[in-house]
């Protein structure tokens, strides 16, 4: 069994390749399930839920922007295990949205 | 061993079960796609399954085109991602569909407008969205 905790997720410490890429930190909760967060640039993603792991297979998704926390949930996608609909989606017109910490820990 | 941390050889094995077919609606909204050659594919480790995928086209007149598959358009930072996992690819201005012969400048997400992707309802379980880059090598 996959469990990215017992691989240094659990201090959320992202991890960087030898190559200098930054993918991300696991051990967060999202609503409840497992999250990945990866920062970058001015945006926070957040993969949740996902088979075996936190951003495997049919993964829900989270993207927000705004502030050095992502004060503003620009798309939420549910994972697949609860049917995978997109519930925000800022399509370039709204501009504030949820508050990213309201659900991440 | 995760899928995050599978060595490079097996990651790309498996982005590469994703089609590289351009979808038809994407076809028709930049013609100069129509019969272009795949060059490459290039996307993200992270997440270990992909949100999006950058795939690389050189169209019958020798220009390179990244045809991109993403489930929320947000060129600055896609775009910002291509560049760190790709070395060999720039990315630039983006083709506005359906008149590709206008150029769109990548901005902040807010400060664009949205007339630079099309929508694919159709495609696997969530809307996928498609916009095009000019690319250099």
């Amino acid at each position: 069994m996959c469990n990215p905790r017992a691989q240094g997720g659990s201090s959320r410490r992202n991890q960087v390749t030898s190559a200098g890429y930054d993918s991300g930190s696991y051990g967060h909760i999202f609503d409840g399930k497992p999250a990945k967060v990866k920062k970058s640039g001015g945006t926070i993603h957040v993969f949740y839920g996902g088979e075996g792991i936190a951003d495997g297979p049919g993964h829900g998704h989270v993207k927000a922007t705004g502030g050095p926390s992502g004060e503003n949930i620009v798309l939420w996608r549910l994972p697949a295990s609860e049917g995978g609909r997109t519930i925000v989606s800022n399509s370039m017109d709204e501009k504030y949205g949820n508050d990213l910490n309201d659900y991440l820990s | 061993m995760c899928p995050g941390l599978l060595p490079p050889n097996l990651y790309e094995a498996r982005i590469m079960n994703v089609p590289t077919t351009i979808p038809l609606i994407a076809l028709r909204a930049w013609p100069s796609l129509v019969g272009a050659k795949f060059i490459e594919r290039v996307t993200t480790p992270v997440p270990a399954n992909p949100d999006t995928i950058f795939d690389i086209y050189e169209t019958k007149t020798g220009q390179l085109l990244t045809f991109v598959r993403t489930d929320y358009a947000d060129p600055r930072d896609e775009i910002a991602e291509f560049h760190t996992v790709s070395r060999r690819y720039r990315a630039g201005d983006l083709l506005k569909p359906h008149n590709e012969t206008m150029t769109i400048t990548v901005q902040e997400h807010d400060e664009m407008e949205g007339d630079f992707f099309i929508t694919d309802e159709s495609a696997a379980y969530f809307k996928v969205y498609y916009y095009v880059a000019k690319t250099v090598q």
